[in-house]
């Protein structure tokens, strides 16, 4: 579907408009007007911004001359339809009357109007945004059939709860084969029930081999969720008869490796490719932004990152025999039947689990929650600071209503005289507050639009991202929120001044002093600076967090840091010492580099570093003990390149080869928890089956991310501990990104078929991490501020307005010799006095809402102080600011012109 | 409505025609269109900045149509979204005819006066 098909928000907006047409004319021509818009439209193409001129000008267009065919059909003869006894044309007759009378209101109060709209469009536009967002990711389905009924199940072993570096897991243990099959085949309260396991695979024989991420699946997998293939079809299930040796080798690939490495060429279907050794059939394609993410990456609060999901290439999963081996390793996604509930699924699967341990308990948990775990709070957190800038922004709306309320009376009175009804001026009334409202729902969508983008540009890695838009769901919150605003903030002023008594409205003419006013304006104050305050100490919070998270060493240098992954490539033997000389001789091609001062290699790299918990059995007084550490695979050049630092012993060099002693390096924290006060080098450790020496002590290093803190790791080299892939990290002299291409061309000049992925240099890879909460610091300062900046304009206007209402009274109080400080001081008093309750009380209320975002703070109380402290001053040494300026003019006022006035 | 056969007096109380509103006609002298082959050769026409948007294009045949100048006759679906198709009617010929009679004479009444159109003077 194009962009602009019948679903796309333009088209939306423009049937909108056309609602605003004579119904004659929309019946006969609505559907081909939506047409040609549609045309029009596509002829524009993609560019965004052509396309949001073209629906302006579309607007204005609309607005041009549907009002002329509004007068058009006025004039002309009905035809086709009669007119509604009773006035129905009548009434839109007067609304219309209504509306223009009110564009011409707006027009000649230029200054009100343009405030009120701006304030209600940045409110709007902001809470819209981020509520796009909360949208897309939170409330909007998973996009399968019935998502609501989809589940993942896990088993729970309680009794790695406690263990360090477990934590993460123990409630995500994964299926082995049989019990997959055991709930697969005897489950009553599932539909269906399906598994899949993640790897990687080197595609080859298609240009340059790139690694690409695999997704084995179950032959059922995308029938239980409920997807539709692009092109060709999924798996058929006699594609993994289980319990047979041979699958039949075809392959399903993702929308977007289609697109990337085959040219979106629909002949792929029936072409053989060849991952790693073996060749496969494609039989399909998946739908574009197809994801399924591996629940256990995502499984981290902090740090662990999120798994995209997305996989390039999908096969069936291998035959029974060969799965065996693999233990806990299928992630088990089912499908309730319409009848039962989870509770009732968590039981059966229960009583149909057969290995494992006696304690292990059953999980089931909605796909929608395990998908979005962990991101509910801080994106209901950003939508709170959005709504709370929507309300300042409609609190100052209604202090601007109410001020130019008191300026109305006598235009009122003087139209109430002339005949107008009480409900005939709150209904104009009414219109001009409405019609405010819809001005400051465009800007609110245009603000919208843009901070969108934005907010997706700077966004952390949020699962479902890519399916956040402007939804009409959100447009129309957009709308209701610029039209209730009108309604509810204009009906109290309107109502005041409709009720007012004539005599009284005409006498008074505009400065004239309005009892309900003042009052109102200083509540106005006290809300809008509470609220304000709440906001601020928000983002302070947030901010002297992120600072705080900055200030912490990651244990090494990541600046100018190179990244390259490869794997020995498909077919080499898996020999040892042949797979250690592989890598010796790539690290050699890229320290001849130019520019490159030293390459290391690990398994894998910190940020977001990989859950790899092993144990280590170490003995102290004669007695052994297993501990968990963070086990690294590494090349002897690592902590050499990477800048970490040595603190005793020494570092892994060559010379600890496959055959020699083995060598360990243990991180200081962990030396200091097993073995305090001495370094323990020369200690002897119990590691895979063999005895280890730990020959030195380096400095810890964040695993995953800076907030995270540090683990307790261990190092060994690859030549004792062999992988077949590594990622490599080169030291450069300069912007690593420019080195990636010269390393890959290095790498190939040794092997052509060598697979290399994509790769992020480390400093990236550090920023990433602290996204979240640079995101969240930024964020929640922006709206800090415009609150402060609306804070500001609500205080200023609400003092100008004072300080004009009792012209009369300072004149006479100067006449009497009172002096000027003395008046300024009079001025500025009930402001500030207000200011300083809004104040305490938006201290107290942030002092209770602190509680609900003190866990997304890293080294900052909920109730810090120095916030609360700086907060409080600053916010009032703002609003003395924004309300001297006006009070100030009190000392210009002349007294005998004001006498000569009355 | 009965019909009347309309006179000279009845084209009078149609003209002038709006600009748009000539040239939606002159395209269904052509034969059969529908609202985007009209607006594409009405732009073939023109300054490509003047570009046809959809309501004031649909003002002008709403009033065509109301003047009994065209109307919509079944067409042919060429995509998968059915559009509206129009023909000129007998009335809508005349009609045009009339309004490039009037445009003539206003022509040849500035030429008269010296006006050289597309000239420099």
């Amino acid at each position: 579907m194009t962009r602009s098909g019948s679903g796309s928000w333009e088209v939306r907006v423009y049937r909108l408009f056309l609602r605003l047409l004579p119904r004659r004319m929309s019946q006969m021509y609505e559907a081909d007007m939506v047409g040609l818009f549609e045309d029009r439209m596509n002829e524009i193409g993609p560019a965004r911004w052509r396309r949001l001129a073209f629906v302006l000008r579309t607007l204005l267009d609309g607005i041009r001359h549907g009002s002329a065919i509004w007068l058009d059909s006025d004039r002309r003869p009905v035809r086709s339809t009669r007119r509604i006894p009773g006035g129905g044309a009548g009434v839109l007759e007067s609304v219309i009357q209504d509306l223009r009378f009110a564009l011409r209101t707006l027009r000649r109060r230029s200054l009100f109007a343009t405030v009120a709209v701006l304030t209600l469009g940045l409110g709007i536009g902001g809470t819209t945004a981020i509520f796009s967002v909360v949208d897309g990711v939170l409330i909007r389905d998973l996009p399968y059939r019935n998502p609501e009924r989809l589940v993942s199940i896990w088993k729970a072993w309680p009794e790695w709860q406690e263990v360090d570096g477990l934590e993460y897991v123990w409630d995500h243990i994964h299926f082995p084969w049989i019990d997959y099959m055991n709930v697969r085949e005897n489950a009553t309260t599932l539909s269906g029930v399906a598994a899949f396991y993640n790897d990687e695979r080197v595609l080859v024989g298609e240009g340059r081999p790139e690694k690409l991420s695999l997704g084995m699946a179950s032959a059922n997998l995308f029938q239980v969720l409920g997807v539709q293939p692009t092109l060709g079809r999924t798996f058929l299930e006699e594609e993994v008869p289980p319990g047979t040796a041979e699958g039949a080798p075809v392959a399903v690939l993702s929308y977007e490796l289609w697109v990337r490495r085959f040219g979106s060429d629909p002949d792929v279907l029936g072409r053989s490719i060849q991952l790693d050794e073996a060749r496969y059939q494609v039989v399909g394609v998946l739908p574009p932004g197809f994801r399924l993410g591996s629940d256990l990456i995502a499984t981290h609060d902090k740090g662990g990152g999120v798994d995209p999901g997305l996989r390039d290439v999908w096969i069936p999963l291998p035959p029974v025999e060969a799965s065996i081996d693999c233990g806990n390793c299928f992630e088990v996604l089912a499908r309730l039947t319409p009848e039962s509930t989870i509770e009732q699924v968590r039981g059966e699967v229960q009583a149909l689990m057969t290995m494992g341990p006696e304690s292990q308990l059953a999980r089931v948990v909605s796909r929608k929650e395990v998908v979005t775990r962990g991101f509910t709070t801080p994106l209901f957190v950003l939508l709170g600071g959005a709504g709370c800038l929507l309300l300042i922004a409609c609190v100052n709306v209604a202090g601007l209503l109410i001020g130019e309320a008191a300026g109305r009376q006598h235009e009122v009175a003087v139209r109430s005289a002339l005949g107008a009804g009480r409900r005939r001026v709150v209904r104009q009334l009414l219109t001009e507050n409405v019609l405010l409202g819809l001005m400051g729902s465009a800007v609110g969508i245009l603000v919208a639009w843009l901070g969108t983008d934005a907010l997706l540009a700077t966004a952390p890695p949020i699962p479902r991202l890519a399916e956040v838009r402007l939804s009409g769901r959100v447009l129309a919150l957009a709308m209701v929120a610029g039209v209730g605003t009108g309604v509810l903030f204009g009906l109290a002023p309107s109502l005041t001044l409709a009720g007012r008594s004539l005599g009284r409205g005409l006498g008074v003419r505009a400065q004239a002093s309005h009892k309900g006013g003042p009052t109102l304006q200083r509540a106005v104050v006290t809300i809008q600076v509470g609220l304000t305050v709440v906001l601020l100490v928000a983002g302070g919070l947030f901010c002297r967090s992120f600072m705080r998270l900055m200030d912490v060493e990651p244990g090494f240098d990541p600046e100018r840091l190179a990244v390259v992954e490869i794997s020995v490539p498909p077919g080499a033997p898996d020999e040892p010492d042949e797979t250690e000389r592989f890598f010796r001789e790539i690290v050699r091609a890229l320290e001849a580099v130019p520019g490159v001062s030293s390459v290391g290699g690990i398994q894998v790299l910190p940020f977001p570093g990989g859950l790899n918990s092993q144990t280590i059995q170490i003995s102290k007084n004669g007695e052994h003990a297993w501990v968990a550490g963070w086990a690294r695979f590494v090349l002897p050049s690592y902590h050499e390149t990477m800048g970490i630092p040595l603190l005793a012993g020494r570092l892994l060099s060559h010379a600890d080869a496959a055959d020699a002693p083995r060598a360990m390096l243990v991180s200081e924290s962990l030396a200091e928890l097993y073995w305090p006060g001495e370094p323990p080098v020369g200690v002897r450790v119990g590691y895979n089956g063999e005895t280890w020496t730990v020959v030195g002590v380096v400095g810890d290093v964040s695993q995953k991310s800076l907030a995270a803190g540090v683990e307790g790791t261990f190092y060994v080299s690859t030549a004792q501990y062999p992988r077949r892939s590594l990622t490599l990290v080169a030291r450069t002299s300069d912007n690593p990104a420019r080195y990636l291409p010269v390393l890959r061309e290095a790498v190939w000049s040794e092997d052509p078929d060598i697979p290399i992925s994509a790769s992020t240099p480390v400093e990236e890879l550090v920023h990433a991490a602290e996204s979240d909460d640079r995101f969240r610091a930024v964020l929640t300062s922006v709206f800090a501020a415009l609150a402060m900046l609306l804070a500001a304009v609500g205080v200023f206007g609400v003092t100008a307005r004072g300080v004009a209402q009792r012209t009369r009274e300072m004149g006479i109080r100067t006449a009497l010799g009172a002096q000027s400080s003395e008046l300024v001081g009079l001025a500025l008093r009930g402001t500030m006095a207000s200011a300083a309750l809004g104040t305490a009380l938006g201290l107290l209320a942030a002092a209770w809402t602190s509680n609900l975002i003190t866990h997304l703070l890293f080294g900052v109380e909920g109730r810090d102080p120095i916030t609360f402290a700086g907060v409080g001053s600053l916010l009032l040494a703002v609003c003395l600011i924004a309300s001297f300026l006006p009070a100030h003019r009190v000392t210009k006022i002349q007294p005998m012109e004001v006498i000569s006035e009355e | 409505m009965p019909a009347v056969k309309p006179n000279q007096e009845h084209l009078g109380d149609r003209l002038p025609l709006h600009p748009l509103e000539f040239q939606i006609l002159l395209v269904l002298m052509d034969g059969v269109a529908h609202a985007y082959r009209i607006v594409r050769q009405v732009e073939s026409r023109q300054p490509a900045w003047n570009r046809i948007l959809p309501t004031n294009l649909y003002r002008r045949i709403w009033r065509l149509a109301d003047l009994s100048l065209i109307e919509e006759v079944p067409g042919e679906a060429e995509t998968e979204r059915p559009r509206k198709h129009f023909v000129i009617t007998a009335l809508g010929r005349r009609v045009v005819a009339a309004e490039a009679a009037r445009l003539r004479r206003l022509l040849t009444e500035a030429e008269a006066a010296g006006v050289n159109p597309g000239g420099e003077g």
